[in-house]
């Protein structure tokens, strides 16, 4: 059976965030592996359609109620200033 | 949030349902202000398409009535379908308004084909209207995400995807694994993307 990394594996192996052996295997695996090539594509569209999404937020993000905007909210180490 | 149903209010008025005009102003006011600003509506103007917008979609005599932000919850409206989808019905509404208010502005009589302004150019109106609408399409399918997802699986998405904020971080905040996070990514903009489909048909 042809062994397929889940999206979350993927996600960890674009992000940098694999060991090193771990990011061999899996480049050598996406090679010759067009399922999880595709998966690798997806991924790249869900970051197109997050850029809409804070795009979105940071215009009518009250609607929603998700204040978006504030370059701290994503650099502080303090949690009570995430604004969750 | 403005209403408290877990539906957004374009689903409500695809549903038929009666909206009030507390809701109707909070959820759509954004948009016509930042489509307005976007044609060269600025200031007081701008506010005043949005009154004006809201009074013809009532149809009713809210502004001699009542102060815009004190309207009773009973003024309401339901969208009649024979008069076109809900999004070009508010489009054309919004661009007669904008355009009113433009002209009267620049101090215009009649069109200057060298006038840039979106309001002037139904081509260029269209666009400006389709591109806010989407990103108003997806702030109201954040609202309905909320209930469709568990609320960590929210907060995560919110924190990671939204907000930005580092996945390490994310995941020690809520006590999960960054594979969780991850998941809950996914899941979400699977969801969203169902519900903005849904939306776009209204």
């Amino acid at each position: 059976m042809t062994h397929h990394y889940p999206l979350e594996t993927l996600e960890l192996y674009r992000h940098g965030k694999m060991s090193l052996l771990g990011r061999i295997v899996c480049s050598a695996h996406l090679k010759k592996c067009p399922e999880c090539r595709e998966k690798l594509n997806e991924l790249a569209t869900d970051d197109r359609f997050l850029d809409n999404l804070r795009q979105s937020m940071r215009s009518y993000g009250n609607i929603a109620g998700v204040a978006v905007g504030s370059s701290k909210n994503a650099t502080s180490d303090d949690p009570a200033d995430w604004d969750v | 949030m403005p209403y408290t149903t877990n539906k957004s209010l374009l689903a409500r008025v695809r549903a038929g349902d009666e909206i009030s005009w507390k809701d109707f102003y909070t959820t759509y006011a954004p948009l016509i202000r930042e489509v307005g600003r976007f044609c060269g509506v600025h200031g007081h103007d701008n506010e005043t398409l949005v009154v004006q917008v809201m009074t013809d979609i009532f149809q009713k005599d809210i502004l001699a009535r009542y102060d815009p932000d004190h309207v009773p919850d009973d003024v309401s409206f339901q969208h009649d379908p024979a008069k076109g989808r809900f999004r070009f019905f508010l489009r054309g509404i919004a661009r007669n308004h904008a355009r009113n208010l433009y002209r009267k502005y620049r101090k215009f009589d009649a069109f200057d084909e060298n006038d840039a302004s979106p309001c002037l150019h139904d081509e260029e109106w269209e666009n400006v209207w389709d591109r806010e609408w989407r990103r108003h399409v997806l702030a109201m399918a954040m609202v309905e995400l909320r209930h469709r997802v568990r609320p960590k699986t929210y907060v995560a998405f919110e924190m990671y995807a939204v907000k930005e904020i580092a996945i390490e971080k994310v995941a020690a905040f809520l006590k999960c694994s960054v594979d969780s996070v991850y998941t809950a990514k996914t899941r979400c903009i699977k969801a969203l993307k169902e519900i903005v489909n849904s939306l776009e048909e209204a």
